[in-house]
């Protein structure tokens, strides 16, 4: 019961978002694209050498403009220009870096209600470079294991009520035949 | 019956009847969750085994559209896999794919649209994508009665999570001696889930 309880925001949020993504077709198609609008633009100082890698420039970048997270970084090889994008829960912030001018380009989109739940939905996994995402890893970890759990919990509680044991079975039944329904009929 | 009751009766049915999709949804949102770990264990990617290649007038213009593109894929189900749940990608490089699925196995038509020439690939799926490819199916996009219907199974336990949600609230709240520490278990989450969303 506790553990529903901290997870109460973990389970609105898959739900909601389930139905979004589901009904995808009845809201016009996916989620519009975010649109970027710029924040800043600037020349960028660095105590960076001339020597500088691609790799060095992308890390200094990232500590300067607040970038370090959830990012996915894109060089082109062809003039040089880096170009971070940053993932966050209510949108985006991208960075660009024109070695050739030296100006770094800040432009961030807000999601939307749809783009949000959707993107919240798939945002799981490990190896990031933040404690925070990593720790949102785990938070995704935690509610499947507690899902998980919560069937074992749920099917010894009803075994443990004589009185529901028939209605159960029937409801139980109910749902496997029509779950081998769909997994031999699609 | 009392509502309390109906409410306690609801919670337990209910779940009973979704447990086979409780339990896909769990154990797949695992192997997702883990994806990049199994890949390293059990090997990445899935292998295709050519079926045939063959001349194929699928009447298919380069710049054909969502509809035309739709029709095509309708087009090469029924001729070679009738009644097949399928999808259809967009042309890329003058390619467009055509690929039946059910869970287990999946036949991928691809289709050189200009060249009129059709290449037919199979593969049976492992169980981690078998988990994935259930978690993934929804929509009421599709041309077949099952596949829709799956989807207000979706639906359902998308409802299920809801109702849960609500008749748990309710039923903690019939148990005084339980409201404390189940306050402090509310908040404590809510705090963790707004943290998150600022601190990502």
């Amino acid at each position: 019961m506790y553990a529903a309880l901290f997870l109460l925001p973990w389970v609105l949020m898959y739900a909601i978002s389930s139905l979004v993504m589901n009904h995808a077709e009845h809201l016009g198609g996916p989620p519009p694209r975010p649109k970027f609008e710029t924040a800043q633009e600037q020349v960028w100082r660095n105590a960076l050498p001339e020597s500088a890698t691609p790799e060095q420039i992308e890390i200094a970048l990232m500590e300067e403009f607040d970038l370090s997270g959830r990012s996915r970084v894109h060089h082109d090889e062809n003039n040089g220009t880096i170009r971070i994008k940053r993932e966050q829960p209510f949108g985006i912030r991208r960075a660009t870096h024109r070695p050739a001018t030296g100006v770094v380009t800040i432009e961030s989109a807000a999601y939307g209600a749809r783009r949000f739940l959707t993107e919240l939905h798939y945002r799981r996994g490990f190896g990031w470079s933040s404690l925070q995402e990593n720790a949102w890893g785990f938070s995704v970890d935690l509610f499947i294991l507690t899902m998980l759990f919560w069937i074992v919990s749920g099917l010894w509680m009803w075994w443990s009520i004589r009185s529901t044991h028939r209605l159960g079975f029937l409801s139980l039944a109910t749902g496997m035949m029509l779950y081998a329904m769909f997994l031999f009929g699609i | 019956m009392t509502f309390n009751r109906f409410n306690r009766r609801l919670h337990l049915y209910l779940a009973m009847a979704l447990l086979p999709w409780f339990l896909m949804y769990g154990l797949s949102a695992m192997v997702m969750s883990h994806r990049g770990y199994l890949s390293r264990l059990i090997g990445e990617g899935v292998e295709w085994t050519p079926r045939f290649e063959k001349a194929y007038d699928g009447g298919l213009a380069m710049d054909a559209d969502v509809a035309a593109r739709r029709d095509f894929g309708r087009r090469v189900a029924d001729d070679h896999d009738p009644g097949c749940n399928y999808r259809v990608s967009r042309i890329t490089d003058g390619r467009i794919v055509v690929t039946c699925a059910t869970f287990f196995a999946a036949t991928r038509y691809s289709y050189d649209v200009r060249e009129r020439w059709l290449t037919a690939e199979h593969t049976r799926f492992d169980v981690d994508r078998i988990l994935t490819r259930m978690h993934n199916q929804s929509g009421f996009q599709h041309d077949r009665f099952l596949p829709d219907l799956w989807a207000v199974f979706v639906d359902l336990v998308s409802l299920g999570f809801l109702i849960w949600a609500a008749s748990g609230l309710y039923m903690w709240w019939k148990l005084p001696g339980q409201r404390g520490w189940g306050v402090v278990a509310l908040f404590a989450g809510l705090a963790c889930f707004v943290a998150f969303l600022l601190g990502l």
